[in-house]
């Protein structure tokens, strides 16, 4: 058998000769790949708002599979709480082709620099820093989504509207990628152009409040397509050839519409409310949408004379003002629900006497039995035995104990969801805090479903260098898995928002000897501990059950009479809370329900009188969101907040 | 195996108190130490004051106090550090020949009437089991300290490892200190405390990597050591412990050798 000798020459040559292929390998796909980045709305952002960021990858070498990273960068050195947030998506380019993909991101200075990232099994392949502060603007975006508008249509800086011409492939494919945008014109010869992920968000985004103004257009096949539909049903009863309108003139304040004839569009838009006519053909109709507004203007405003009519911005300004005011997603402090949270966290020591126990007669027998070694020769060995014997029971059992406390209570985690209900608009804004506490050093991964969400990580007071508030987020096209990296006796708190379908509906007879609520909940949500709040009073109500009607009646006059609530009976409110709920799920809501929710809820809606407020626990689980390959302690809660309507 | 200078080794002791030939009188006999009456009670007080003070430092708020005031309960690291300096000194007390008088990390075994001896490797196995029973008692309350210090089960066991390897080295510290030395005077019980000082104080100067107390501190904090070059930390910590344990284990073997050759005694394995 012949001997096979590698000299240490010929070892490293064959060394330098592997390296050598591998940086080259490297090398040469990341001279193939060219990144393009686009900021924001063609080029422009807001400040601390989600922000789409359209990457367009080119691929010139062999197919490309790897992960993208999108890293934005907040804080300042100086107070030295620079933290990052990491946006990952696993791609895959074919040879010789481009791809464009679309990721919205939280930027919250213009200070650093945006940073994309390739990476091919962990090795970065491309890489490229974006300075931001040429995209950055303070004002709100009004989005043109037409071919032939031009992009002075709102003149007003009063407005403080800056209005944004894009092109189709800019725009966000997640609902929430529109934060920075206060209003959109759509063409409805724009949305054949849009992806269907596209659509979804803008649809998404009316729905979760958005404000949209659609105009007609003399392509009577993009107004009946299935899209429209979607947003729209539009009934068409004809078409009338014009000069002038004598209403509109009237509604913006000018004199006349100087240029060429135009087509009047006589459409009926389903489950609309007419706010102008001419000659009974509605001119401007406006529709809830979800959470948002519509309004459907009767005439193609891309085409003339409006397109290049003079006072075409005091049309523009004019329309803006018909959306109702957006609604005030009341806002109670972070800080008193992430304390209640941290209170009610399901990771709890042993308790404190049978641990006790358990070492004071290991102490007690030892010494006992040490005793007896000591002193009794005859029965010394005897003693000595008994004494291993029991070290050996106390110490396999004490470390069985302490496996499967260190097992189930090292990790634990909780979620406080609030879901607000405006009105009967049937969709409801949720925002889930998720809470993970942890005692040991840990790495878990945290699934949230039901498409894409705007994650942040709420930072608090950092009292250890090594805790830090990055972000790390991994997105498909589906849900978002975020990447939980703790340290030991830490949290971490994440929020997250949605928007669900709430069908709750109530309707108010109001005399004046009596008031009667009849709330209809056809959800699948059982409703619990509620309670009215009414003239700054607060009132117990029974549970609304699911797939029911529930009537509650009573007499403002017997109302007046009740002590109107004041913070100092808070506790007492609590303490009636804390009785009731001992039945219920852990009695963790009754933790939740302290006195700082009361409080809040008492300074958030005193002022608004006259207007009932209605508030109550569901059990069920609304968001889905779950940790990802083991199951750990867990505990939801949803606190539901509604405006019920008067009129 | 016949018990040999039994009997008269407290008189010979006395009489040949600083004539190391007589060493080897130390190192034969096979009177248990674990029953040994001076331990067992200072193992026994040793325990009571472990369990008083983790008594003392019992976390006196909630779980959800410490998370969220991001602070640590630090009953892990008082009682693991107070533990570790507690079992080391009574190894090296016990290497040293301070707390019995016979050895058990190396015996000579007396084979016939010629007077020939030879190793008894077995006394390293009764030696490695002896600092286990010393570490034993202290378990259960070391359970407990970790179990308040939510230290996980690998962290746990790691501490235990590394307290019994620290407590091999100072029994080897103690016992070649006593072949050098001898133990019944100031400069052997001053060397000792030295080295003592030096491995659980000092060593810090010298890198933190290998000091003990730093070591615990940097676990109860859930902080990593990282690599050191391109070794994992605990592959550079048992290198290290081993190395140690090594070169005490070398001199221990030579010096016996040169007493066994001065009594004129073979030194062969049995």
């Amino acid at each position: 058998m012949s001997k096979i000798k590698i000299t240490v020459n010929q070892f490293s040559y064959l060394l330098i000769f592997l390296i050598g292929i591998t940086s080259s390998t490297i090398f040469a796909q990341s001279s193939s790949i060219d990144i393009t980045t686009i900021i924001g709305f063609n080029g422009v952002f807001t400040l601390n708002t989600w922000t789409p960021v359209t990457i367009i990858i080119t691929n010139d070498g062999k197919q490309f599979k790897g992960e993208l990273q999108v890293i934005s960068t907040s804080g300042n050195e100086y107070q030295k709480n620079i933290n990052e947030s990491k946006y990952r998506q696993h791609i895959e380019i074919a040879p010789k082709s481009k791809k464009v993909f679309s990721k919205t991101i939280l930027i919250s200075t213009y200070a650093h620099p945006l940073k994309i990232k390739l990476f091919n099994r962990g090795t970065l392949i491309s890489s490229k820093s974006i300075n931001l502060r040429p995209f950055y603007t303070d004002k709100q975006l009004f989005l043109i989504l037409a071919n032939h508008l031009p992009n002075d249509i709102i003149k007003n800086p009063a407005l403080n509207l800056e209005t944004k011409i894009t092109h189709s492939r800019y725009l966000p494919e997640s609902w929430y990628g529109y934060d920075a945008v206060r209003y959109v014109y759509l063409h409805p010869d724009f949305l054949r152009l849009l992806t269907n992920r596209q659509f979804q968000a803008l649809k998404k985004w009316v729905n979760s409040g958005g404000q949209l103004i659609i105009s007609g257009s003399y392509n009577q096949g993009a107004l009946v397509s299935n899209r429209m539909r979607h947003l729209i049903k539009i009934d068409f009863q004809g078409v009338l050839k014009k000069n002038t309108l004598n209403a509109l003139t009237k509604f913006v304040g000018v004199r006349n519409i100087k240029g060429s004839t135009f087509l009047l569009l006589n459409h009926r838009v389903n489950q609309s409310e007419i706010i102008l006519k001419d000659d009974d053909i509605p001119l401007i109709q406006r529709k809830q949408f979800g959470l948002g507004d519509i309004i459907y203007v009767s005439l193609d405003l891309q085409e003339n004379p409006f397109r290049k009519w003079k006072d075409k911005y005091k049309l523009w300004e004019k329309l803006t003002k018909l959306f109702p005011t957006p609604v005030d997603l009341k806002q109670f402090s972070d800080k008193a629900i992430i304390s209640n949270m941290l209170f009610a966290a399901e990771t709890n020591y042993p308790s404190g006497w049978p641990v006790f126990m358990y070492l004071f007669s290991f102490v007690l027998i030892m010494t006992f039995l040490i005793k007896k070694i000591n002193q009794n020769k005859k029965g010394r060995t005897k003693a000595f035995k008994l004494f291993t014997g029991i070290l050996l029971i106390y110490i396999s059992s004490g470390f069985l104990i302490y496996t499967y406390f260190i097992k189930t209570n090292s990790f634990s985690y909780n979620t406080f969801t609030r879901l607000f209900l405006f009105g009967n608009r049937q969709f409801a804004m949720v925002e889930q805090l998720s809470g993970f506490y942890s005692l040991d050093k840990s790495e878990r991964q945290f699934e949230m479903n039901g498409g894409l969400h705007p994650i942040v990580i709420i930072p608090h007071e950092r009292k250890r260098s090594d805790i830090t508030f990055d972000l790390n987020i991994t997105e498909d096209k589906k849900n978002q898995i975020i990447k939980l990296d703790l340290n030991k006796w830490s949290h971490k708190f994440y929020k997250s928002k949605a928007v669900i379908k709430m069908p709750i509906q109530a309707d108010v007879e109001s005399t004046a000897d009596r008031l009667s609520i009849k709330i209809t909940n056809p959800t699948l949500y059982n409703i619990k501990e509620c309670y009215l709040f009414l003239n700054k009073r607060f009132i117990k109500i029974p549970d609304i059950s699911k797939k029911k009607s529930t009537r509650i009646a009573f007499s403002p006059k017997a109302l007046s009479t009740k002590a109107a609530y004041i913070p100092l009976e808070s506790k007492m409110i609590t303490k009636d809370t804390h009785k009731t709920n001992k039945i219920t799920q852990k009695n963790t809501r009754a933790k939740f329900l302290s006195e700082e929710l009361f409080l809040s809820i008492y300074h958030q809606y005193k002022t608004s009188e006259n207007q009932i407020h209605f508030f109550g626990w569901i059990e069920e689980k609304v968001l889905g969101s779950k940790l990802m390959g083991e199951s750990v302690n867990f505990d939801e809660a949803t606190f539901l907040e509604w405006t019920i309507p008067t009129t | 195996m016949k018990r040999l200078f039994w009997n008269g080794r407290f008189q010979r002791h006395k009489n040949y108190n600083m004539n190391r030939n007589h060493i080897l009188d130390y190192f034969s006999g096979v009177d248990s130490p674990f029953k040994n009456k001076k331990l067992l009670s200072i193992l026994s007080n040793f325990v009571w004051l472990l369990f008083f003070i983790l008594l003392f430092i019992w976390p006196k708020q909630g779980f959800y106090f410490y998370v969220r005031e991001q602070d640590l309960p630090l009953t892990y690291l008082f009682i693991f550090e107070l533990t570790f300096v507690l079992i080391g000194y009574l190894n090296l007390k016990c290497g040293n020949g301070e707390v019995y008088i016979k050895m058990v990390i190396i015996r000579v075994k007396y084979i016939d009437a010629q007077e020939t001896y030879s190793f008894n490797y077995q006394g390293i196995f009764w030696s490695l089991l002896h600092v286990s029973f010393l570490l034993a008692p202290f378990l259960p309350i070391l359970l407990v300290a970790s179990l308040l210090s939510g230290i996980n089960i690998s962290g746990f066991l790691i501490s235990i490892a590394i307290i019994f390897q620290f407590s091999v080295v100072f029994r080897l510290i103690g016992v070649s200190n006593f072949l050098v030395l001898g133990n019944n005077n100031t400069l052997s019980y001053l060397i000792s405390r030295l080295f003592f000082i030096f491995v659980t104080g000092f060593s810090w100067y010298l890198s933190p990597f290998i000091n003990p107390i730093q070591i615990f501190i940097t676990f109860h904090f859930g902080r990593s050591f990282g690599e050191i070059g391109s070794i994992n930390y605990f592959y550079f910590l048992n290198g290290y412990l081993i190395l140690l344990i090594s070169v005490l284990s070398t001199i221990i073997f030579y010096v016996l050798r040169i007493y066994i050759k001065r009594e004129r005694l073979s030194l062969n394995e049995y």
